[in-house]
């Protein structure tokens, strides 16, 4: 397969929301949201733009890469939503950076990490790229009904950024969708127009949570063994399984029935929540920061979400 | 029979003594909040090949028990 992991960033807003401050607007408490989530705090942001998270994590990667802005060929940005409709994301990172390469933004909900890293395997495979920089940004408390207790408590914001260069890491990666507008959703709003007559949609997050941790556990189930496969790889050569920090109940179940030691799994939900397409490169870097992580070992990543869209893939650093 | 089945299945899930398990038990006595039960629909939908849909209704070993049988006939 065509790149390896070159340097990873993280940016997370100042502000963290410990579960007792959500008990103080909501009817929850914090043995309720720790027991069926497995979060304590969640970073939340009060001043800071996504472009600005998005543009610290990504010049961390790229210091840690030994690279500036100039080096890059291509910028993908994992989010739902950027500051502006237009201009994308990926653009404001890209002036931000001093970068002049192609960029552009893609959605794919929670797995969007997962999605960005298939792009730029096929850019760099192709010969189109071979330095890529790829951004997981959301600010996914921009989204929520904050009188909905069975959701607001569940999100964070937060942005994780990896340089990828040509190379031999990525083993195996697959992705997936199946159209569905009914367990997972956020409406858009859109300006009134005279001549519009669609029903306006609900911009706030609604979630059928059951059918969603059936989805998660079952879509884990598959996608991990699938990729794990085409590797060539077993539980015991893989250092670390890092899920999209959704929900500590989907991940254990998931592991208990792939065989993964509890040290295996990487976990940040506890501390920043679910952050949508920003969890998986946001815990990696944190991992590779505090060691637990390092160059030659094997990693699992998997994704799942609104779309309904999962990925997974195997990565040797 | 799909009584002993999803008796077993629960217990095995739920790493709970599986004489403890009967029709009138519910959830709450046992102590599974919705992901719990979540799971359990899962071991059953494989061990029965059928997919369910849990609705507020169900609370007891009883009602589980009920609505796999209608899907199986």
């Amino acid at each position: 397969m065509s790149f390896r992991i070159i340097g990873t960033g993280r940016a997370h807003p100042e502000f963290v929301l410990n579960n007792e401050m959500l008990s103080e607007i909501i009817d929850t408490d914090n043995e309720w949201i720790v027991s069926r989530t497995g979060i304590n705090t969640r970073y939340v942001s009060t001043h800071e733009t996504i472009t600005e998270l998005s543009t610290k994590a990504a010049q961390r990667a790229l210091e840690k890469a030994g690279l500036t802005g100039k080096d890059l060929d291509l910028i993908l940005c994992s989010t739902m939503k950027g500051d502006y409709a237009c201009p994308s994301l990926a653009c404001l990172v890209q002036k931000d950076i001093d970068a002049n390469c192609p960029a552009v933004d893609l959605n794919a909900a929670c797995s969007g990490f997962l999605y960005a890293l298939d792009q730029a395997d096929a850019y760099i495979a192709s010969g189109k790229a071979e330095t890529v920089l790829v951004v997981g940004a959301e600010m996914m408390t921009r989204h929520l009904d904050w009188t909905d207790r069975g959701t607001c408590v569940l999100f964070g914001d937060g942005a994780g950024a990896v340089v990828l260069k040509k190379g031999d890491g990525l083993k195996s990666i697959k992705i997936t969708a199946k159209g569905d507008d009914q367990l997972l959703v956020i409406g858009n709003t859109f300006c009134p127009s005279p001549y519009g007559k669609q029903p306006e949609l609900d911009p706030q997050f609604r979630m059928k949570g059951g059918e969603v941790f059936k989805f998660a556990v079952t879509s884990v189930l598959r996608d991990v063994k699938e990729v794990m496969k085409a590797a060539g790889v077993k539980v015991e050569d893989v250092k670390m399984l890092i899920p999209h920090q959704a929900n500590l109940r989907v991940f254990q179940a998931a592991k208990d029935k792939l065989g993964f030691t509890d040290e295996q799994l990487a976990m940040g939900i506890d501390h920043y929540g679910n952050t949508s397409s920003a969890s998986i490169p946001l815990l990696m870097d944190e991992l590779m920061e505090e060691g637990k992580l390092e160059a030659g070992d094997i990693i699992v990543l998997t994704a799942f979400g609104g779309g309904l869209t999962t990925g997974a893939c195997v990565i040797k650093l | 029979m799909s009584f002993e089945k999803i008796a077993e299945l629960i217990a095995e899930n739920k790493d709970m003594n599986v004489a403890d398990i009967t029709m009138e038990t519910t959830f709450e006595d046992m102590e599974l909040d919705s992901l719990d039960v979540i799971e359990v629909v899962m071991s059953i939908e494989e061990a029965f090949g059928i997919t369910l849909e849990i609705e507020d209704s169900v609370k007891t070993v009883a009602d589980l028990v009920k609505l796999v049988d209608s899907l199986v006939q």
